[in-house]
């Protein structure tokens, strides 16, 4: 067996704010007690749902961010780091999703930013052959002249492997690195993490492409819900048991179902494709029904419910809603219309921040509580105070400024303005993502409520206990399609759907 | 609703001054001046400074419009020198009806600004260069249709519409400035088009996603403010007897926006008041005027608006980091 | 640096391309697209203005030309570099009347020349690092930055002589306005000597590669420790010392320093920036490529003049090419954006 070069035991990190800190009053913990290792000339895979940790944990090791409690030893020494590059000098590369390189210089410059070679003026021929032959080292055959951004993502990703391994990194973290590549080029990036797994750097590896990592993948670590469940070899691993890995959950009963679904058709998708690339995606939802959205992030549900919206393009395909073709979607005529969308990201695209309560409430429905173009006050109070009192919004009253409110209360607002303005058909996207849990309840409550008063319903969630206990049909997304419907309530589990994300 | 905590004296002061920056400024200002030059506080002299504050004002409302959306508008100058020798021409040399060629000239004013606002949203060149650009096209033009010549001596029938005295020391066009100060006080603080114009400078997604229509408000806040400032040059032509295609120009681009800047409008968008610029461009007037009384040289009026303009900016700053 | 790797047959894997020395010769090409563009469209036009009025191509009246343009091309390579860092500088034309009144009066005061001139560079560069410090530190965006700084500049102008213009200075200065050593007028050896420098900064020093890093993704710069206040200070800095010595320049060559003498160079130096393919957006463009940008702005006017148009024309179509360059370029990013929107 290897000799471990990277150990972590009883890793703690608090909820945190833009700067790494953790954020005063709370007690709740992104990672709790997480264990993860990873040993010389290995390809370590991380897997997990949405939320459970994994990116805060590389955060981690790459320096972004400083763990709040436990050990963190590297190459056999304690290291708690404050900043990436003091976790690049220790021999930690990490590739991002987004590279992190310059798009309008050219390779070698990439290479050698913040360490050009040459005194005042650079030696600008010592560095294209320095790059050339680091390139040709590892045997690829980029011109060093090209630009990046006339480079392949492939092509993009190896100039960051490239940087990595010239900064001497011997463990390499790459964050779904197979995302936007073809099948060759996968397999060639696979040759060479085998490669430099032979010549001594190990690779971090996440991604949750099941049907790839027994290829490549020496061990496992599943995380789940910020906790650690377990490392296993990948001689052992099979799809359900690393999916009941990755769910093993209880589910608890915060969900109220005391609605049934009609059977008027109220939203229906036919044929429609987020990407020139991707699948055609087709989909319904009914009067008064909860339909379940789930899949991975990055799987295309926001897209997708933006292409619906008319805030995102789409390729080929119709949207129907109560019956009409719409042709040319744009929110102000859907929103007339009846059909409203809550965004993933409530403080840039639900909210506006300085504004306060009753400003936010009314804000999609202007044109129809005033008519007049005069805002009377003291309407807006109202209709505020109506929600306010509906939705239980704990705050100071209808003017306090919505950037001072907590989350689950923001998210309430945002729920407000929709529903005073009328919603028949709401898209929901992670609408309970950040509440707490007793927010989070009422929020099912109103759910509940509005799909009994015959609302259509869609719920794009990555939490599967709640599409679970929510929905009347679960779609699953993957790769930008839908990959499965589930119709039957006994088919709802967790692991069921989660087979279907991968 | 429950009511906040009791607030001390001192924070009071603090939230007032925070709310209501502008006039505070302003009415230092007088005070000092009041304290330190004689003939300042006199009825005459305040209506001068009235009478000299009430045509930037309404150019100061259509840049507010402006930078509310984020943007701003660097032609704003030249248009007023642009609609300057136009209702000269409408009027003297083509002998076109007065009522027409101020329609004419503000419909001028509307397609200016639909040229900036296309180019702003549509095309999205940056509002600084699409206006840089436009107004020294804007400055050719009123210079090619002049051949650089002024027109003096208007018609007595337009002058009295910004000449006629009203109360004894003041004229129509305080008037009329108050007119729209009025109207832009309801559209900016009482209307939809303001509550959608500030959410859209504040957040551009967040307003899209609610159904306001924020190309509509974009493209019509550059029509405005090229109205507005056709309506400028019209006054100013009134004013001085004379049509000049030089009329405005880049430095009354840069007091307008001094003006907003002192009325506490943000330059990233969104927060913009009408109490707020005028009493802003009141200030400047202010100082202009004080400098008039002690007999200083005129340019001191520029180098002080500069250095005033680059003082708030810091402070602004400075206040927002600290919170 | 870095780890020994032994080469890989196994790996290497060619990537279709044509042969290499094909490559290299059609690559170099490429990158001298904009120059090579810009240079047809100045022969152009001096092949058809010249065509109908042969004074446009007289010795004299060329060099006459790019004696004039140098104000502009100088002022450009400053604002070249500020926009490639997604700024803009407007405060050119305040300084330029700024500095050269700072050394101006100085010189009429019987401080010797090098120093007056010494003075009004500095003059230019500390109210660029200021404007430098207010971007970096207090976030103030660029152009209102400059604009207002432009205005405080052009202020003092007006208030360091009450108002007036100096006049008639020494015969040194004017040599260095209108002179000629070896039949080239001094005002182009200073041109390119500050061309020569821009392209020693921007391509072959560690500065420019931060710099053209920083206009294009900023915080892969901070990520590597660079310290983007440098690259900052730096730029505005170097502009207001491009725009100090225009206006020095500018004053030795009308033997006047005049407080409006500012005037709108901005614009022009704005337009040949984006007339010579440095990029609105950030990140691109050569400095060098300004001076063909202010070059051709320069031969456009005068080509006007002599055609008769009246110089009321010129803003205008000086103002209509920014535009259109500037909308069109954007035009083709959009284009770009959507097309790569890779799923």
């Amino acid at each position: 067996m290897n000799k471990t070069i990277l150990n972590m035991d009883h890793i703690v990190k608090y909820i945190f704010d833009a700067y790494g800190k953790p954020i005063k009053g709370t007690n709740v913990k992104i990672l709790n007690d997480v264990h993860f290792d990873v040993r010389e000339q290995e390809v370590h895979i991380l897997i997990g749902e949405n939320g459970a940790g994994k990116s805060t944990l590389m955060k981690i090791i790459g320096g972004i961010i400083p763990h709040d409690e436990g050990t963190f030893e590297l190459f056999g020494q304690q290291v708690h780091f404050t900043n990436p590059r003091q976790s690049q000098a220790m021999g930690i590369g990490f590739i991002h999703q987004e590279l992190d390189l310059c798009t309008n210089l050219d390779v070698a410059e990439n290479l050698f930013l913040g360490r050009e070679i040459g005194g005042v003026l650079a030696d600008k021929k010592e560095m294209y052959r320095r790059a050339h032959e680091m390139l040709m080292q590892l045997g690829f055959d980029i011109d060093p002249h090209t630009l990046v951004r006339d480079l392949s993502t492939a092509q993009q990703q190896i100039v960051e492997i490239v940087k990595a391994i010239s900064y001497d990194s011997k463990i390499i973290i790459m964050d779904e690195p197979t995302a936007s590549l073809t099948q060759s080029e996968i397999d060639h990036l696979f040759e060479i993490i085998r490669s430099l797994k032979e010549k001594g750097v190990s690779t971090i590896y996440i991604s949750h492409r099941f049907e790839e990592l027994k290829q490549i993948g020496d061990r496992m670590t599943v995380l789940r819900d910020g906790c650690f469940v377990g490392t296993m070899d990948m001689e052992d691993f099979t799809y359900d048991k690393a999916i009941s890995m990755m769910v093993g959950r209880q589910l608890t009963q915060m969900y109220t179902c005391t609605h049934k679904p009609q059977s008027e058709e109220l939203l229906r998708v036919e044929n429609l494709k987020i990407s020139p690339r991707t699948e055609p995606i087709n989909l319904t939802v009914r009067k008064g029904e909860v339909v379940g959205l789930g899949g991975l992030v990055g799987s295309g549900r926001t897209e997708l419910a933006k292409s619906i919206f008319g805030v995102h393009p789409y390729y080929g395909g119709s949207i129907y809603y109560k019956g009409q073709e719409i042709r040319k979607p744009e929110p102000k005529k859907l929103i007339d219309a009846g059909l409203m969308y809550l965004t993933e990201d409530r403080k840039t695209e639900g909210l506006v921040l300085q504004k306060d309560i009753a400003q936010n409430i009314t804000l999609a429905s202007l044109g129809k509580l005033f008519p007049s173009t005069w805002i009377h006050p003291k309407t807006e109070e109202s209709k505020a105070d109506e929600m306010i009192e509906r939705l239980n919004i704990i705050c100071r009253g209808a003017r306090q400024k919505t950037g001072t409110l907590s989350g689950g209360n923001q998210q309430k607002v945002v729920l407000g303005k929709w529903l005073s303005t009328g919603a028949q058909m709401l898209i929901l996207d992670e609408p309970t993502r950040g509440v707490d849990v007793g927010a989070k309840a009422e929020i099912y409550e109103i759910i509940d409520q509005l799909a009994a008063r015959g609302v259509g319903i869609l719920m794009i969630s990555s939490e599967l206990p709640e599409l679970i206990g929510m929905s009347d049909r679960i779609y699953v997304m993957r790769r930008g399609t839908i990959s499965y419907e589930m119709t039957d309530k006994t088919e709802f589990t967790q692991e069921g759907i989660l087979a279907h994300t991968v | 609703m429950e009511k906040t905590n009791r607030i001390s004296a001192g924070e009071r002061i603090r939230n007032f001054v925070k709310e209501n920056g502008s006039f505070v400024i302003f009415m230092l200002i007088c005070l000092l001046a009041s304290c330190t030059i004689p003939r300042f506080a006199s009825i005459k002299n305040f209506a001068l400074i009235l009478k000299q504050a009430a045509i930037p004002i309404i150019g100061c409302l259509g840049m507010t419009c402006v930078l509310m959306t984020g943007g701003i508008d660097l032609s704003l100058g030249y248009m007023i020198g642009l609609s300057s020798i136009s209702i000269g021409l409408l009027i003297k040399t083509y002998e076109v009806p007065i009522a027409l060629s101020i329609c004419l000239t503000l419909l001028l004013g509307a397609a200016v600004g639909l040229i900036n606002g296309l180019c702003v949203q549509k095309i999205r060149v940056p509002a600084f260069i699409t206006t840089l650009g436009t107004g020294y096209v804007l400055l050719g033009v009123a210079q090619i249709i002049s051949n650089g010549a002024s027109i003096n001596r208007l018609p007595q029938a337009f002058l009295i519409l910004g000449k006629t005295k009203v109360l004894g020391k003041l004229n129509t066009t305080v008037l009329i400035s108050l007119a729209f100060c009025a109207v832009f006080y309801y559209l900016l603080h009482c209307s939809t088009f303001g509550r959608r114009l500030s959410a859209f400078g504040l957040s551009e997604p967040t307003s899209r996603l609610s159904g306001i229509q924020t190309s509509r408000i974009n493209i019509s806040a550059y029509v405005i403010c090229a109205v507005l400032a056709s309506v400028c040059g019209m006054l100013l032509s009134i004013d001085v007897n004379c049509a000049q295609p030089t009329m405005g120009g880049g430095d009354y681009t840069f007091t307008i926006i001094t003006g907003c800047v002192l009325g506490g409008v943000s330059l990233f968008g969104g927060v913009g008041s009408v109490p707020g610029v005028i009493f802003g461009m009141l200030t400047l007037k202010v100082i202009n005027n004080c400098i008039n009384l002690m007999n200083a040289p005129y340019y001191l009026g520029s180098a002080i608006q500069g250095i005033v303009i680059l003082l708030d900016i810091i402070l602004e700053n400075i206040k927002n980091r600290k919170l | 640096m870095g780890t020994q790797f032994p080469p890989f047959s196994s790996l290497i894997r060619g990537l279709d391309r044509p042969d290499k020395k094909e490559r290299l010769l059609v690559k170099k090409a490429k990158n001298y697209k904009a120059q090579i563009g810009i240079a047809v469209v100045i022969v152009a036009l001096i092949a058809i203005v010249g065509i109908r009025i042969p004074k446009f191509l007289s010795l004299e009246n060329i060099l006459n030309v790019i004696r004039q343009t140098s104000i502009v091309s100088l002022v450009s390579y400053g604002s070249a570099m500020v926009i490639i860092v997604k700024g803009i500088d407007l405060s050119v034309g305040g300084l330029i009347a700024f500095c050269a009144m700072v050394s101006g009066l100085m010189m009429k005061a019987g401080i010797p020349m090098a120093i007056a001139i010494a003075a009004g560079i500095l003059a230019g560069a500390i109210m660029g690092l200021f404007s430098g410090i207010m971007v970096e530190k207090l976030e103030v965006p660029a152009f209102i930055t400059t604009l207002v700084i432009g205005q405080v500049a052009n202020g003092f102008a007006l208030m360091l002589n009450g108002g007036n213009s100096i006049g008639g200075f020494s015969d040194a200065y004017v040599f260095i306005g209108n002179g000629k050593i070896l039949g080239i007028p001094v005002s182009i050896y200073i041109t390119l000597f500050f061309v020569v420098l821009s392209y020693l900064i921007m391509n072959r020093s560690k500065l420019g590669t931060h710099i053209y890093a920083y206009g294009g993704n900023a915080q892969v710069v901070r990520n590597q420790g660079i310290s983007t206040a440098k690259i900052n200070y730096f730029v505005f800095t170097f502009s207001g010392i491009c725009a100090a010595v225009a206006g020095i320049l500018l004053s030795a060559q009308m033997n006047t320093v005049h407080p409006a003498q500012g005037g709108n160079y901005q614009l022009d130096a704005v337009a040949a920036c984006v007339i010579g393919g440095v990029n609105m957006a950030g990140g691109e463009g050569k400095v060098y490529n300004a001076l063909l940008g202010a070059l051709l702005i320069g031969f456009l006017r005068n080509a006007l003049n002599l055609i008769g148009l009246h110089p009321y024309y010129q803003n205008l179509i000086v103002g209509v090419l920014i535009i259109a360059i500037v909308a069109f370029s954007m035009y083709k990013r959009h284009k770009k954006v959507e097309l790569s929107k890779v799923y």
